[in-house]
């Protein structure tokens, strides 16, 4: 679960984590006021959407005056910010964050997040001089320092050195930097996170390390711990359909082709998105139904998937393990009943009952294509959605 | 002879008397594993399915001698159950528990490193040696006794293995799913080195997906110690970055874990990645064949 910049910093800032001065505004008369109140000559002006370099897509903007501050945020509020080569909807602006410009040294990145091959938590820093973070990974991997440490080692004060002299940072912020590494590593543990990310981190005149800007992650499945947490959720940037899926306990990705995909298993449901793809078809979504599903949820799901955007075809790939593939099929029948699907379905059905499921679509009379070999699915469901029969 | 578990495997379920695992228990027992007890605290004393319940892991072991544990408890209970049966001197684990938090289980991986024991999961459909011992989930009349070794992190993936292996007639000599989660127990190269080494597997089906570097690690390790006939596929080609597609550890992030560069290490380990599951089978058959 993803945090916005704001819910970051106010955990940060629970934390003893120095962040600079700012204000949350949903109005542009907000955002004048919390420029007033801020009393600083340049301010941010930062969308607050689940989106990664927002500079780089205009949703950040320097005000220098109240009524700039009105105006700036009067553009981005309602907005939805696209990612350059993104094809999918670009995500809302609710919120924007009016924050005072703090006048910084230097910068760098820090992130705090569990290794998953080693099995440990992992300090990244990296001094990356204005330099962009992606093409730090991708071009000068030398300049990323990692230091591991794990639960039972817990962090040490060789680990808190280490790092500190790979940044190559002036010593005088030593003192600020042990406090920064020892709040963050507490901040970790305690909200079950899997990733903080601050970039950049600036060091001040006075010494001092403040977060300019953080991402954090929490694990979804620790939320149990954390009932104050559910709060914290932004559902306004998820999109519609993802939104609605989830709430039948399927897990549901929108991608942005025309052929819509229903599927048992997150691998199963990757390899149809694949297989759609290799046959020269573009998959519209990845939904895993699970194996604990029922034949009015299999039917909202198709409604949902019929409902959005213009889908030429649906493939319903199911390997039954412990679901029975003849809940998809009275699924199937249930919402061909209820509403008029007027695309063509394409079904596999294996494993499970699969005998039984293929019966009952026969005997419905349905226009649903069954076939049993998954390449030949694939394939005439891309056909398919080509206009092809 | 399979990999880990057979005939001889005395098997424990934590969790016994919950609806799912009350199913999946009956299932394998009626598969014909030996499933000689469960565990449920409070409990301890009644009877289900016709086995013993107890209030421990201990106890269970004392009264039973068993060496294996499959845990269906609920998630948040799931690292206390996993560190029990560790610490009690259960040698197999086998947690099909889905959605058990992350720093449990980085926990759970460093605690259960001393005592000499084999988790397969969480978030996984288990293991089966074919006709001898289904510790899992996983629909046991798909299975045929044979000679190829599946390893998959994904299930539904794994069942359409071994149907393709089945058709072709060369059977399953032991099949594991290793589960979806980002933080796992038995990896890989454990289970490639099993395969390797089990004289009754002739061939190994390895079956991967985007999100951490398990496969490239696995492509390392096949370069020099794998020298039986290996057939791959990688999930999630078309998988977006930064979404995670269903399974926990399924996410590629910071543009780490894609399924190209899986595939590409697993290439220049010389070993084959079939494009499509569809063509695992015939490909094993390939090998025998040709």
């Amino acid at each position: 679960m993803r945090l916005h910049e704001y819910q970051a910093k106010a955990l940060l800032q629970e934390y003893d984590i120095p962040i600079p001065q700012g204000v949350l505004a949903s109005s542009p008369e907000q955002a004048k006021q919390a420029y007033q109140k801020l009393n600083a000559s340049t301010c941010l002006i930062k969308a607050q959407i689940h989106t990664s370099g927002r500079a780089k897509v205009g949703a950040i903007h320097f005000a220098k005056s109240a009524s700039e501050a009105y105006q700036l945020s009067a553009e981005l509020l309602g907005k939805r910010i696209q990612r350059p080569k993104a094809k999918l909807k670009g995500k809302i602006v609710s919120d924007v964050l009016v924050e005072a410009l703090v006048p910084t040294h230097e910068e760098l990145y820090l992130a705090l997040r569990i290794n998953r091959s080693q099995e440990r938590l992992a300090f990244i820093g990296v001094r990356n001089d204005g330099l962009d973070i992606e093409e730090i990974r991708s071009k000068m991997n030398e300049k990323i320092h990692v230091v591991p440490t794990d639960l039972i080692m817990g962090l040490q004060p060789t680990h808190i050195r280490h790092l500190f002299a790979k940044l190559e940072l002036d010593d005088k912020l030593f003192p600020a930097f042990v406090q920064l590494t020892k709040n963050l590593y507490r901040l970790f543990l305690e909200k079950d996170l899997l990733v903080i990310e601050i970039n950049p981190l600036a060091s001040t005149e006075d010494q001092q390390l403040i977060a300019l800007d953080a991402k954090i992650i929490m694990d979804e499945n620790a939320l149990f711990r954390h009932p104050g947490f559910n709060d914290l959720h932004d559902d306004r940037q998820r999109d519609a359909t993802e939104k609605l899926v989830s709430k039948y306990g399927m897990h549901y990705v929108s991608l942005d082709g025309d052929i819509a995909c229903l599927v048992n298993g997150a691998g199963l449901a990757m390899a149809t998105m694949d297989l759609i793809k290799l046959h020269g078809g573009e998959p519209a979504n990845f939904l895993d139904v699970g194996s604990d599903t029922t034949p009015e949820l299999i039917a909202d799901a198709l409604r949902l998937i019929n409902d959005d955007h213009d889908i030429k075809a649906i493939f319903v790939n199911i390997f039954g393990g412990i679901l029975s593939c003849v809940v998809i099929a009275e699924g199937i029948k249930l919402a061909a009943a209820n509403l008029n699907i007027e695309i063509p379905i394409i079904a596999r059905l294996q494993g499970n009952q699969s005998d039984e499921a293929k019966q009952i679509i026969r005997d419905s009379e349905l226009l649903v294509i069954l076939i049993d070999e998954l390449s030949l699915a694939s394939q005439t469901v891309v056909n398919i959605s080509r206009g092809g029969r | 002879m399979a990999i880990l578990v057979d005939k001889t495997t005395r098997v424990i379920c934590q969790g016994f008397t919950g609806k799912l695992a009350t199913f999946h228990c009956q299932e394998m027992i009626n598969y014909g594993t030996q499933l000689v007890g469960g565990v449920r605290p409070g409990k301890g004393g009644e009877r289900h399915l016709g086995r013993p319940v107890f209030d421990s892991v201990r106890t269970a072991i004392e009264k039973t001698k068993a060496t294996a544990s499959i845990v269906c408890v609920p998630p948040l209970l799931a690292a206390d159950a996993l560190l029990e049966a560790a610490e009690a001197g259960i040698k197999l684990i086998i947690c099909i528990t889905r959605g058990i938090p992350v720093q449990d289980m980085l926990q759970v991986k460093g605690a259960i490193a001393h005592y000499g024991v084999t988790l397969i999961g969480p978030n996984a459909p288990g293991i089966i040696s074919p006709d001898a011992c289904k510790i899992g989930i996983m629909p046991g009349n798909l299975f045929r006794k044979g000679s190829i070794g599946i390893v998959s992190r994904s299930a539904t993936l794994m069942y359409e293995a071994v149907q393709q292996t089945t058709q072709v007639k060369l059977g399953q000599s032991s099949s594991i799913g290793i589960g979806g989660d980002a933080l796992y127990g038995i990896n890989f190269i454990e289970c490639l080195k099993l395969f390797e080494a089990d004289r009754k597997t002739k061939g190994i089906i390895m079956i991967g997906e985007i999100g951490g570097s398990a496969e490239e690690e696995a492509a390392e390790f096949i370069r020099f110690n794998i020298r039986k006939p290996l057939v791959t596929y990688i999930a999630g080609l078309t998988a977006p970055p930064g979404k995670r597609m269903g399974h926990g550890g399924a996410i590629i992030s910071a543009g780490k874990g894609t399924a190209k560069a899986k595939i590409k290490a697993l290439q220049s380990s010389g070993v084959s990645v079939v494009r499509s599951p569809s063509e695992i089978g015939a490909k094993m058959l390939e090998f025998f064949e040709g």
